[in-house]
This record gives structure tokens, C-alpha cells and sequence, in this order.
């Protein structure tokens, strides 16, 4: 027996460490794995309740958003790859203008 | 009792993991740590009988995601100077409120969630396999399924776009 709330407050505790470290930390690729630690927290609580229900739709949900989460990080790392590239930095502070 | 205690094991796993990944200070640490989370959360997902999802888990996540963070960690070639400090005390105050904000959200939610679920029997019939999570992504998922697909086009077009060879 596991209790629904143990699942839920677990999530709630993962996506929150990701909220700080997105908040907190300055290194792009760190800011990123932040994102991707709120979106496992987001299946997590998927898994837990598709589990509850006895439903299977959540877990289909649970797969778009890893899908979702691939696709996000080509781009994005595409993008740190490009903007390292011109401005040799990965700090985000360094990384003010919308154009140069 | 077996579930209860790998459930605790692993969680608690998860969460020391995923604190590792987001305060260390050298990308790459970070990133093992954060796939030492992802493997712990798979393992949750198949004591919850979501096997398939579990699997996609270790493949897609710990496999290709953050495979993908290492190759360009090492390809960007950091000096040491480049890696930033947690130092700044402004930012951690602004963190600190938003996780309490957060989490006084989340706990009105969760507060009115007391189910049990009794993990031992499996749910009914094949839950979670591949076979059953297949058959709903295309049947009922299909159009959701495709657009994904063709998203997922977009992205690698846009990453080749972005990431390419410079036209100078």
C-alpha cells in the first residue's frame, strides 16, 4: 500500500527542487536540466494517477510529454550550441540582448 | 512491504539526486546526477505498473536526453571560469519564496488526495504494457500521435537549422 499523497507530495517536492534550481542558478545548461527535472514531476504525478484510476490515458499523456521534452531539448541545446558559439558564455546574465 | 520500502528507497534517491543535480557546480556532475533520478523514477513507474512507460523512461530520458546534454557539454569546452557560482544571495532569497508559494499550492492540493493504492495486485489485465499503451496511442491518440511526430521534424529541422554549420 502506497498512499496517492506520498506519490503527489513527491512530485511536488521534485518539481520544486526544479523551480529552484531554474530560479537560482545562472548556467544555462543547468537552467535546462531544471525544466527537464519539472517535466519528469509533471509524469510522475501522471503515473500515480493513471495508477489511481485504473486508467491507462494518463500514461499516453505521460509519453507525449517525454516526446514533447526530446523535442525541447534539440532545439534548446541547438540554441546554447549557437549563442556559445557568438558570444562564448553560457552564463544567462551575460546573455541580455535580444540582438546584437 | 517489499513496494513500500523500494518506493521510499527511491524516492528518497530521487529527491537527493535531483538536489545534487540542480547545486553542483560542474555541468557534467550535474548531469549524472540527474540520470540517477531519471532511473529512480523509472523504478517508481514500474511499482506503479507502468511498465512501458518505465522503459520509455530509461530509454528516452537517461538514454537520449541526457546523452544529448553530455555530448554538448563536452563539445562546448567550458574553461573553468565559465562554469558559474552559487553565490548570489538576491536570487536564492527569490528562489527560497517561490518554493514556498509552491509548495503552499501544492499542498492545498494534495491535502484531499488520502487514496491507497494497494500496489501488490496488479491492475487489471496487461496495465501499463506496451501492448495496451500502443493500441490507445493509435486508436484514440492517433491525431495527438501525429502531430507529435511532425513536431518532432520540426525540432530536428530546427536544430540542424540553429546548430549547423555557420554561413558566415
Amino acid at each position: 500500500m502506497i498512499a496517492l499523497q506520498s506519490l503527489l507530495t513527491l512530485s511536488a517536492v521534485l518539481f520544486i527542487i526544479g523551480v529552484c534550481g531554474f530560479i537560482t542558478r545562472r548556467n544555462v545548461l543547468i537552467m535546462f536540466m531544471s525544466v527537464e527535472l519539472m517535466l519528469n514531476a509533471a509524469n510522475l504525478a501522471l503515473v500515480a494517477f493513471s495508477r489511481h484510476n485504473a486508467s491507462m490515458d494518463p500514461q499516453v499523456v505521460a509519453m507525449f510529454v517525454m516526446a514533447l521534452a526530446a523535442a525541447e531539448v534539440a532545439v534548446g541545446l541547438a540554441i546554447i550550441v549557437a549563442v556559445f558559439r557568438r558570444r562564448d558564455t553560457i552564463n544567462i546574465d551575460d546573455l541580455r540582448n535580444l540582438k546584437w | 512491504m517489499a513496494e513500500q520500502l523500494f518506493f521510499y528507497f527511491f524516492a528518497a534517491l530521487s529527491i537527493i539526486s535531483a538536489f545534487l543535480a540542480v547545486t553542483r557546480k560542474n555541468p557534467v556532475v550535474s548531469v549524472v546526477w540527474l540520470i540517477c533520478c531519471m532511473f529512480s523514477l523509472a523504478v517508481i513507474y514500474v511499482i506503479l505498473s507502468a511498465f512501458f512507460l518505465a522503459a520509455v523512461q530509461v530509454i528516452v530520458y537517461a538514454g537520449a536526453i541526457l546523452m544529448l546534454f553530455v555530448f554538448v557539454i563536452m563539445m562546448l569546452n567550458l574553461k573553468s571560469g565559465m562554469i558559474g557560482q552559487l553565490r548570489n544571495l538576491g536570487l536564492k532569497f527569490i528562489g527560497l519564496v517561490a518554493a514556498l508559494l509552491i509548495l503552499r499550492q501544492f499542498h492545498s492540493a494534495i491535502k484531499g488526495a488520502d487514496a491507497m493504492l494497494d500496489l501488490p495486485p496488479q491492475a487489471a489485465g496487461e496495465f501499463g504494457e506496451a501492448v495496451a499503451v500502443g493500441e490507445l496511442l493509435f486508436s484514440q491518440y492517433v491525431y495527438p500521435l501525429e502531430l507529435m511526430a511532425v513536431l518532432l521534424l520540426v525540432a530536428i529541422v530546427g536544430a540542424l537549422v540553429l546548430a549547423g554549420k555557420e554561413q558566415s
